[in-house]
């Protein structure tokens, strides 16, 4: 059984009101070809996931794609903040639910797990904990009555992971930074690989034996994209490109050139 | 020696604080750099992770603005982000961590400026801050500008919890305190009245009153104050031969901007960029 698929295919499976979750971290393998071809769809009222959100949150956001947006983080790294973000946030036109690393890590593993909710301390303390989306509960351990924090599974409708290589049954490899995204793949309802080739078999080789193993049974298509990271780093493909990072954001905001640089495919 | 920059004095006195056989990470670059430092110079086994967890306890490389393709040639592990949560649960992370607002108990803040629910200015996130809270020690931080809206009488949003509610209740698992924090004038901890901020050291040529009115508070300051140790030569050697050879560091110093990143960018990949001076 083939599991090779085309980008509308995937695309298709996002319906408005769902939830879409993003592998990678800030401009390192995000599925850029993924997220702007949803930023071209007829979907909208959408629920963004990310623990590092990056350039594919804020295309989305500045599509006016996003009803919510639930994340740790959402930056372009060492080069500075989500222009439309920023934008969106300050003029109080979306809803988020701020998260710490960890407390989403626990709320993937609790979905993965097919859990109700996962017990931390991390978060413990913090104003996380104080807004008024805060997802979280204070709860005592029915073992010590130690107070912990309850973080609720999160189960996306649709994950988007972009990955080195993938074989036509759906196993894919990350030859680089994992991120949380072996945990996403476990919790989401339905996930997309976009890889940079798709192969009959996956190579027995070094790069991939030291990579994360993203096994076919989470996996419901892989499409081909070559330099589907757009213009955030895929170690050891291709590093970012700087210059259209620092054009994006220093243009983003300005509605013309924006809608141009989305449909630029 | 006296020929030596600030980033350079900040690099030097970051390093000190590391300790072996856990991670040292640094979430700015001169942060990074002073893990880098402090494993070169006298903390052989400290695990570095700070550029990629896909080439983790590495060894120590010339910082770059793109990490994970130098740092890949000695990576040992590939460090998953549960086990990463892991290790910071069962104490073994010393980090650095670079806040934008800092106040008088050791309260750090990354995510909004002004309220959470409509923000005067939306930054990052909480991160992992609210997290290494759970699992260091300490939590240090680095300011790269110390004035009134970085050093604060209270933070706008709390990532890292200061020492205001003195700890808070017993727990099985102590909470980290904050821990040092270095800026472009000083060094501070908080062991002050009430467990707040206190000055350590002053960096050269930095006199209390400048320190004074560049914080939003009255910074507690007690007897002689000894002037912040300059780097030694051979910290420098390390520094600009082996750990910063690109000169990575100035990224964080007054002459950073679009120029310098492109100029580092060309060096790094060798290959000019498109459309651009």
């Amino acid at each position: 059984m083939t599991k090779t698929i085309t980008l509308a295919k995937a695309l298709a499976a996002v319906v408005p009101g769902s939830s879409v979750a993003f592998g990678g971290g800030g401009i390192q393998r995000k599925p850029m070809a993924a997220a702007r071809a949803l930023a071209t769809a007829d979907v909208g009222d959408l629920t963004l996931v990310a623990m590092l959100g990056g350039p594919e949150v804020d295309l989305l956001i500045g599509a006016g794609k996003v009803r919510e947006l639930q994340f740790a983080f959402v930056g372009f790294d060492a080069f500075g903040l989500a222009p439309h973000f920023r934008r969106a946030r300050e003029a109080g036109s979306i809803s988020v639910v701020e998260y710490s690393e960890a407390t989403i890590i626990a709320a993937f593993e609790a979905g993965a797990k097919n859990l109700p909710f996962l017990p931390t301390r991390f978060g413990l303390d913090t104003d996380i904990l104080t807004t008024p989306t805060a997802p979280f509960r204070k709860i005592a351990c029915p073992f010590s009555g130690e107070e912990l924090l309850a973080v609720p599974a999160l189960r996306p409708d649709v994950a988007f992971i972009h990955a080195n290589i993938a074989d036509r049954h759906g196993n894919a490899v990350i030859i680089g930074d994992g991120y949380a995204d072996p945990l996403l793949l476990q919790a989401a309802k339905t996930v997309f690989v976009t890889a940079e080739k798709i192969v009959d078999e996956l190579p027995d080789d070094a790069a991939t034996a030291g990579g994360t193993f993203l096994s076919r049974l989470w996996i419901d298509g892989v499409i081909e994209v070559p330099r589907g990271a757009g213009m955030t780093a895929l170690y050891p493909d291709y590093r970012f490109d700087l210059s259209a990072v620092l054009e994006y954001q220093k243009r983003a905001t300005d509605s013309e050139w924006f809608s141009a640089w989305i449909r630029e495919q | 020696m006296t020929d030596y920059s600030l980033e350079e004095l900040l690099i030097s006195r970051m390093a000190k604080e590391f300790r072996g056989n856990a991670m040292g990470v640094g979430a700015t670059i001169l942060s990074d750099l002073s893990a880098r430092l402090a494993k070169a110079l006298h903390v052989p086994d400290l695990f570095l992770t700070t550029g990629s967890r896909a080439a983790a306890d590495c060894d120590v490389h010339a910082k770059a603005l793109v990490d994970e393709w130098t740092l890949a040639a000695s990576g040992r592990m590939n460090l998953s982000w549960q086990e990463m949560f892991h290790l910071i649960a069962h104490g073994k992370l010393q980090i650095w961590i670079g806040t934008v607002q800092l106040d008088q108990y050791g309260a750090s803040n990354i995510s909004v400026i002004g309220p959470w629910a409509k923000p005067k200015a939306q930054l990052v996130g909480a991160r992992g801050v609210p997290d290494d809270l759970w699992g260091c020690d300490s939590l240090c931080y680095h300011i790269r500008r110390h004035n009134p809206r970085t050093i604060v009488a209270k933070v706008d949003f709390v990532c890292g919890r200061g020492n205001e509610d003195g700890g808070g209740p017993a727990r099985p698992v102590r909470r980290a305190k904050p821990g040092l924090v270095v800026t472009d004038l000083g060094v501070f901890d908080f062991e002050g009245p009430g467990d707040s901020m206190r000055v350590v050291s002053l960096h050269p040529g930095v006199t209390l009153e400048r320190v004074q009115e560049k914080t939003g508070f009255t910074v507690h300051a007690e007897g002689e104050i000894p002037v912040t140790p300059v780097p030694t030569a051979e910290e420098l050697r390390l520094i600009r031969e082996v750990i910063d050879p690109h000169g990575l560091r100035r990224l964080e110093s007054n002459e950073g901007g679009d120029e310098l990143l492109m100029d580092l960018w060309q060096r790094e990949t060798g290959a000019p960029v498109e459309g651009r001076a």
